[in-house]
């Protein structure tokens, strides 16, 4: 197999010789770069040797294009800049002022960027990422699939199929995520992936210790219990023990057989950081979802990631077409069904469903970061006018002794790209820390179990060297034209004199108030949006979830983890409720099959007594005490008998909304379902108040309450107490007096509510930041307007106060010019925010997004902001002496 | 104002003009060193060309480096070594030609080189230059 060379320094090859040059020099490194004892720093120190004579001419004769522009483009280029320095130099306050609005802008464009380039584009980290593909399926027509995961996954057989029919993958290979409780050593959760067993090779990572899988530890299901693990999971647990091959490690109590480490940094091809490598074959024993229950035989379930390594020479698009055939093949099974399949270069995030997610986010996000971006240039081209006013008379002589208009333009556009490069540059090092703060931040902000852990690449990369790139050329150029254009359009005449700050060009006035009511409007935008997430936040720590979430402690267990069987179970869940009950009181402990407001749910399609359609409630099994401890409140009939919950009665307690909605305008007491896959009927006992069970996004109206059973092996335990520390200690002592091995995770509700917040208020933080960011810019773009205009129409005030004009009205005429283009942009702006906060509303929790409390505040907001801003310099203009400003030239 | 003008304008051109020597100083030495050298080689221009002899008809990127690495004991860099063939080309001692494209470079060709009848003729010339220049010295004795 062959190793491919940084592709960013083949670019840079590529963009420095001329085409035979290139041909040679990067034909001779990749020949040489195939010796596995080069390193790809090796490949670097080459490419730089190669191209750094071009940078500093002339030592390289051979022909290249940069050749040609340094004959003709390349000198003047250097005399712009070097022309761009002095003149900035001298002026260093603009400069800084400029370069932080921008580094700003672009640090946070470039930092979003980066966290969307690592989840969405960036390739997998294997051997030549760019050959490794995934593939997902969608399935359109009649579908009735078993899901393990999302339905976009394939099943075992599929995977053999697809590996047996293909023609076009070298290999394709399949893994899924899986926890396992690391029993034995810690009562610890580490996250692995199952995998086919040509996993290793097809990703071209083998095992830096030991061996990788071999087809004899896949031939038969649980033949084989051989682990690969993480290194990072073999440092830490292990203190990188050299002699660690066939040691037993214990995963869910089952003992697997170390047979190698993985390579430093290999963290697996999915999203989830894996810690360690198991066999798909050993589902049954790491994946236990029922005692026998095998997943591989079942050809109509999705569990199962497939990537594969194309062959040399083969297209994605032929792959595409290859796997098609085969989709078609199983289409024929199900009729009713076609499968469509998306093959693509593997990311972490691939799965369509996840990605459209994913990228419709963080466009937004992106949208809004530009926008702030775009208010920074705005600003950035009012100053530069400001500044062309005072460098008119330069300009002008440039003009007269010669100059062309083109060749000043290109002076002044290389002065703007100069300072957006110096701003990108320190933005995007701001945001290469910054983003890896917040990631971090961010992922440490999740209680430990709560969600998988997910590792991401930020380090840059071709394409986040491009987006930059663009990013400054673009920046510079949007808040550099205009000005450029505008102010080589001079008047010689007048120019050469004085009299060019005494007209105050019209054009020129109205092109800044433009870009003044342009910032306005945009920064409405932004401050609007961060106002209804802030409010929206604020909506969604209010929201009463129908039920008391303070001082209750949640301890979720999966017993198939540990390996238990139902008679196992159930005696466990006797003793730890007998134990709990013991120190927390018997009405302040419950059952349920999952806590409440985890954002996890459960359903299960039901048939109403004499109905003809089935519905789909989401349901809880809960012991009787489940609705005081919440302090939920019941409004009609009653909760479950302990007897009832040690029978498994068919019972149930239905939602208030559910009720109305099956039973319009009867009483649900005594009313009866059935379960489609069930004969009995189950009663309605009681009528719960709707409450938010899953999660703060809406009520599901149809919820069912269901008796816990006392064999289920997945349970929470829901203990009220305020004393959270002292329970949580007494609760742990509870447990491992019982199993001292029993992995279990402990949190509360309102850590629970807090994660259902997370993404809004981290978006409300972001927002607001953006929010004060622009505020700021666009009242300094005002204030400098205004500014401006009252220093270079001394003059033109001083005859109007010589002719007996009051300074209030000359204060009004200020105020009014200047307010003008704010009022406008303000009137542009609320539409544009009208328009734009829509897509917000799924995390605004109820709060509208036309909200005319918050359009309200931020117009009084943007038009006081801007009034205080114009409003001294404008007295100042006022306070002219007539005989001093007459004489003023 | 035009007479002042016109003065300006003078007074600027010759700025500029002092500015472009300035700037193209290196560019025109640099020039001038390679027209001085025409005629004779330097030294890693002698080593460049010899190994391109050596090699014979196996003379391309790859392998000169390699022969030149393996006999004098120095690292050479990809950019160096082409900068040189490229000299030599450009003054005829050398040619060159493009094989087929082939897969272990990624589908792109090899550049071979030749040392022309004038490269060995300067080589020659070079030795003959040393030689004389040795003859009857002793270091010994220095």
């Amino acid at each position: 197999m062959q190793r491919t060379p940084p592709r960013l320094a083949l670019f840079l090859l590529r963009l420095w010789l001329s085409g035979p040059s290139y041909e040679a020099v990067a034909g001779d490194l990749y020949e040489e770069y195939q010796d596995p004892s080069r390193s790809s720093s090796w490949f670097w120190q080459q490419t730089f040797s190669t191209i750094k004579p071009l940078w500093a001419p002339p030592v390289w004769s051979a022909v290249s294009p940069m050749r040609m522009v340094r004959s003709t483009g390349l000198l003047t280029l250097r005399q712009d800049l070097s022309y761009s320095i002095r003149t900035l130099r001298k002026s260093p306050g603009f400069a800084v002022i400029v370069i932080s609005a921008i580094a700003l802008g672009i640090g946070i464009n470039t930092g979003i960027f980066s966290v969307l380039n690592a989840l969405a584009f960036r390739p997998v980290p294997v051997q030549n990422p760019d050959r490794v593909v995934s593939i997902y399926q969608v399935f359109h027509g009649s579908v009735n699939r078993h899901v393990a995961g999302t339905e976009s996954l394939f099943s075992y057989p599929e995977l053999k199929q697809y590996q047996h029919e293909n023609q076009v993958l070298t290999g394709l290979t399949a893994f899924t995520p899986v926890q396992a409780a690391l029993s034995a050593e810690t009562g610890r959760l580490i996250q692995g992936d199952m995998v086919a067993c040509n996993y290793f090779p097809v990703l071209e990572r083998q095992p830096v210790l030991g061996r990788g899988f071999t087809e004899s530890d896949c031939r038969a299901e649980r033949v084989s219990p051989v682990v690969v693990l993480g290194d990072s999971l073999w440092r830490s647990q292990y203190n990188a023990d050299p002699n660690i091959l066939g040691r037993i490690v214990n995963l869910n109590r089952v003992a697997f057989t170390v047979i190698g480490i993985a390579p430093p940094k290999f963290e697996g091809a999915g999203a989830m950081t894996s810690e360690f490598w198991a066999p798909l074959t050993m589902q049954q024993d790491l994946r236990n979802v029922g005692p026998g229950i095998s997943f591989l035989p079942d050809a109509n379930l999705s569990w199962l990631y497939l990537i594969g390594r194309l062959k040399p020479g083969v297209s994605i698009d032929q792959v595409r077409a290859n796997l098609a055939l085969t989709a078609s093949r199983i289409d024929k099974l199900y009729p009713g069904r076609t499968t469509q399949l998306t093959v693509d270069v593997a990311t972490l995030f691939g799965e369509p469903q996840e990605r459209h997610e994913l990228l419709s986010a963080g466009y937004l996000i992106l949208a809004g970061v530009s926008l702030v971006l775009l208010i920074a240039c705005a600003n950035v081209a009012n100053l530069l006018l400001a500044r062309a006013a005072f460098r008119h008379r330069e300009i002008a002589v440039r003009l007269s002794v010669g100059a062309s208009r083109g060749r000043l333009i290109r002076q002044l556009l290389t002065e703007s790209l100069l300072l957006s490069f110096t701003g990108g540059i320190i933005g995007s090092a701001l945001a290469w820390y910054g983003s890896q703060a917040a990631f971090r931040w961010m992922m440490n902000s999740f209680p430990a179990g709560t969600i998988p852990k997910i590792s991401v690449n930020l380090r840059p990369d071709p394409q986040m060297l491009l987006y930059t790139v663009s990013l400054c050329v673009l920046t510079g150029l949007v808040f550099g034209l205009v000005p450029a254009l505008e102010s080589t359009r001079i008047d010689l005449n007048s120019g050469l004199r004085d009299e060019f700050l005494l007209a105050g060009r019209r054009s020129r006035r109205w092109l800044r108030s433009t870009l003044v009511g342009a910032q306005v409007a945009v920064c409405l935008v932004v401050l609007i949006a961060a106002g209804l997430l802030a409010r929206g936040l604020n909506a969604a720590q209010n929201i009463d979830p129908g039920f008391n979430t303070h001082s209750v402690l949640s301890a979720n267990f999966d017993l198939r983890r540990e390996g238990y069987d139902e008679a196992r179970v159930s005696a466990f869940k006797a003793r730890l409720l007998e134990r709990t009950r013991s120190f927390a009181g018997d009405g302040n402990v419950s059952l349920s099959a999952m806590p409440p407001l985890a954002g996890m749910a459960w359903g299960e399609d039901i048939l109403p007594e004499g109905a003809s359609k089935t519905v789909l409630p989401l349901l809880d099994a809960v012991s009787p005490t489940y609705f005081n401890l919440l302090g939920l409140p019941l409004i009609a009939g009653r909760s479950f008998t302990e007897q009832e919950v040690d029978t498994s009665a068919k019972v149930a307690v239905i939602s208030q909304s559910g009720a109305r909605k099956l039973w319009p305008g009867q009483n649900p007491i005594g009313k009866r379902f059935r379960f489609s896959d069930d004969k009995v009927y189950t009663e309605v006992v009681g009528v719960a108040h709707d409450a938010y069970m899953t999660n703060l996004n809406g009520i599901r109206d149809l919820f069912l309450y269901l008796p816990a059973k006392s064999t289920d092996p997945r349970f929470s335990v829901l203990i009220r107490n305020p004393d959270i520390e002292g329970t949580s200690r007494l609760l742990r002592a509870a447990v491992s007096a019982i199993d001292p091995k029993m992995y279990f995770e402990l949190t509360t509700i309102d850590e629970y509510r807090r994660i259902q917040e997370l993404p809004s208020r981290a978006l409300s933080f972001l927002s607001l930041v953006l929010g004060a960011f622009s505020l700021l810019l666009a009242c300094s773009g005002i204030y400098g307007v205004v500014n401006y205009s009252a220093n270079h129409r001394v003059k033109e005030i001083g005859i109007r106060m010589t002719l007996g004009a009051h300074p209030r009205e000359v204060l009004r005429m200020m105020m009014q010019q200047s307010l003008r283009p704010v009022l406008i942009g303000t009137l542009i702006g609320v539409i544009g925010a009208a328009a734009a906060t829509r897509v917000l509303a799924s995390v605004l929790y109820g709060v509208s997004p036309f909200d005319v409390w918050t359009f309200a505040c931020v117009i009084l907001l943007i038009v006081g902001a801007s009034f205080i801003a114009t409003f001294s310099p404008a007295r100042r203009a006022t306070r002219i002496d007539p005989a001093t400003a007459l004489r003023h030239e | 104002l035009s007479h002042t003008l016109a003065f300006l304008s003078a007074d600027v051109q010759s700025v500029q003009r002092k500015l472009w020597t300035e700037d193209d100083s290196y560019f025109y030495n640099a020039e001038v060193m390679s027209d001085q050298s025409r005629d004779s080689l330097g030294e890693f221009e002698q080593i460049v060309l010899l190994a391109l002899l050596r090699l014979g008809d196996n003379a391309y990127g790859v392998p000169i480096r390699q022969e030149i690495e393996d006999r004098t004991g120095r690292p050479v860099s990809v950019g160096a070594l082409y900068s040189t063939l490229d000299r030599l080309e450009g003054k005829g001692l050398v040619s060159s030609f493009f094989s087929d494209p082939r897969p272990e470079r990624g589908g792109r060709s090899r550049r071979y080189f030749r040392a022309e009848a004038s490269g060995v003729a300067a080589l020659e010339r070079a030795r003959n230059m040393l030689a004389s220049m040795w003859e009857g010295l002793d270091l010994t004795k220095a």
